[in-house]
């Protein structure tokens, strides 16, 4: 008998595991995604991490088009143009364009709930032309461009597949920062995704939209306080929440310069103002702002 | 041998996790709740005037475990199909698990328990090393009263009552154990942390749509990002304690088949059931 059970568990050791092992140059790594619907079909463009370039040593990326009835149809389609395994845990960006809607938003979201290999904190862009995105730029651009201006402005979003999933289902709006090319990738915007048609947020408007959503990083505010005399802010932390109906928001703030000398007193109050100004415009709630304001600059 | 009290006990807290999350959308925070206390008045209606000692309650706990058997090794080699092994026939891995589980059932109840126990420091482990690296993706905007919403709370706490109360027989029949206030609530209590843990992270929407939320969780771990897939070695995890769930319900089908009287009849009558409950389970999902 002992004989038996040692004869079984070295089995464990030789026959197990190593059935569906891979090879890391069998699989396409996809890193970005973009899809458009045209005439009723869905057409993906994806970005594969295909080999090392020898020379630079970065990846080489292979753009290849695909298209299907649905999502599932268009990889299928593609995975007959490929002669490795599709590898999408390493997707890092999905760009949709306006013919992305509700109907087809429905379908993406199910194709990414059920696939078990994608993590679903990938960056969701919006980018009209995505046949130049994906030739012109390189995803890590797209990411980086997207993550840096909303760490230091807060004036595009940072919208993950968990948020458009979220936002889906709870019936919210959806924010997208549009990226275009033009000679270089530039960030043009926010879109705004809400009765299923798109609608640009210009200037400020998605720095009071992250307020609202409580997404904001750190961003700086200027205004003038006399000719040709600034005071600069830097909001470091802002934090917004909803208690007994009242939007209740809190501000951490330095004091960066101070050419008019204004007390503190004076520059919470128009910082206030500001802030309660453009928030009214979007939001039916009281709002409250507390702020924290740090610096030397004051007589 | 002799199981103590405490074996019992922390056999009891492992399961009842296992149990909950195998069920993990069917409840709402307060169902939890309030199954819990119904819970812990009905077994100590039970030590008082010992009902479960009867021979309908044996057959009727015989029928469900039968009956869960069935539903419990689709579940278990569903959640292996989809979150570990995709390219295994699911028939292979239903067979697998009971060949294994048929083995150690053999060996009796005090086995299970010493197996359970043996793991469970490493389990345990890896859970709290979970609950650390997750706990930073907590957000206390989904904290709202929507977590409380419930479809119907009367059926999710009858239910959750049933389940938990169905898990005490399974081990008190064998073993005699009885359950302290804190004993039972500690089990609750971690169910509920889970629970809200979860939703903390993903949200309520999310929670209902996902169907491991409790896995998708560990899919944001983004501290060792050079390890891919790294829930995977959470689903292990969690696979043990549905694993030993499994066990249980099964050793209770043995031991009320044992108490027939002829000699070789029960062995014989447990391997029936046993391939009985492989090709239903196959057949009917």
């Amino acid at each position: 008998m002992k004989k038996i059970i040692y004869l079984l568990l070295l089995l464990i050791f030789l026959i197990t595991g190593c059935k569906s092992y891979l090879e890391l140059n069998d699989l396409s790594i996809i890193n970005a995604i973009g899809i458009e619907k045209i005439n009723d079909n869905y057409h993906i463009y994806i970005s594969l991490i295909n080999s090392l370039n020898q020379e630079t040593k970065e990846p080489q990326i292979k753009v290849i088009q695909s298209e299907g009835e649905n999502l599932k149809d268009a990889f299928n389609n593609l995975r007959l143009s490929l002669n490795k395994k599709i590898y999408l845990s390493h997707l890092n960006l999905l760009l949709v364009n306006e013919t992305i809607k509700t109907k087809e938003f429905e379908n993406i979201i199910k194709f990414f709930v059920n696939n078990q290999d994608t993590r679903e904190d990938f960056l969701v862009c919006f980018a009209n032309d995505l046949k130049t995105i994906f030739e012109q730029a390189k995803f890590q651009e797209i990411n980086n461009l997207v993550k840096i201006n909303y760490q230091e402005t807060s004036l595009v979003t940072y919208t993950t597949m968990y948020d458009l999933i979220k936002n889906y289902y709870e019936n919210k709006p959806l924010y997208l920062t549009n990226i275009i090319y033009d000679n270089a990738l530039k960030v043009k915007n926010v879109k705004l995704f809400k009765n299923n048609h798109y609608q640009d947020l210009n200037n400020q408007e998605p720095l009071f939209y992250n307020y609202l959503e409580n997404n904001i990083q750190t961003y700086h505010y200027d205004f003038l306080c006399e000719p040709n005399k600034f005071i600069s802010l830097k909001v470091l932390k802002a934090n917004a929440y909803t208690f007994r109906k009242e939007l209740i928001i809190t501000n951490e703030i330095n004091i960066i310069t101070n050419d008019c000398n204004l007390n503190k007193k004076e520059i919470n109050q128009h910082f206030t103002n500001f802030l309660k100004d453009n928030l009214g415009k979007l939001s039916n709630q009281k709002i409250i702002i507390k702020n924290t304001l740090r610096g030397n600059y004051e007589n | 041998m002799k199981t103590k009290k405490i074996e019992v006990n922390i056999t009891y807290f492992i399961l009842s996790l296992a149990i909950f999350l195998l069920n993990f959308n069917s409840f709402s925070p307060l169902a939890i709740i309030l199954g819990s206390f119904l819970n812990f008045l009905i077994i100590k209606l039970n030590e008082k005037i010992n009902f479960l000692n009867n021979k309908v309650s044996k057959f009727l706990i015989f029928l469900l475990s039968f009956l869960f058997l069935i539903i419990y090794l689709n579940k278990l080699t569903s959640f292996i199909s989809f979150n570990m092994l995709r390219n295994y026939s699911t028939i292979l891995i239903s067979l697998a698990l009971l060949i294994s589980s048929y083995f150690l059932v053999i060996k009796g109840y005090h086995t299970i328990i010493k197996v359970i126990l043996l793991s469970s420091y490493f389990l345990l482990f890896i859970f709290i090393i979970g609950l650390i690296l997750t706990s930073f993706y907590l957000d206390f905007n989904n904290f709202n009263l929507g977590i409380f919403k419930s479809n119907n709370l009367v059926f999710e706490t009858f239910y959750y009552t049933f389940l938990m109360f169905y898990l005490y027989s399974l081990l008190y029949l064998p073993s005699k154990a009885k359950f302290s206030f804190q004993d039972l609530m500690i089990s609750n209590f971690l169910n509920l942390s889970f629970y809200f843990f979860v939703v903390g992270i993903l949200s309520k929407t999310l929670v209902d749509i996902y169907k491991y939320p409790y896995l998708i969780i560990y899919k944001k771990i983004n501290l060792i990002n050079f390890i891919d897939r790294i829930e995977i070695i959470f689903a292990f995890n969690y696979l043990f304690c549905f694993y030993y769930l499994f066990l249980l319900m099964y050793y209770e089908l043995k031991r009320e088949i044992k108490t027939l009287k002829k000699n070789k009849v029960p062995r014989l009558v447990f391997l029936i059931l046993s391939i009985f409950i492989f090709i239903t389970s196959v057949l009917i999902f």
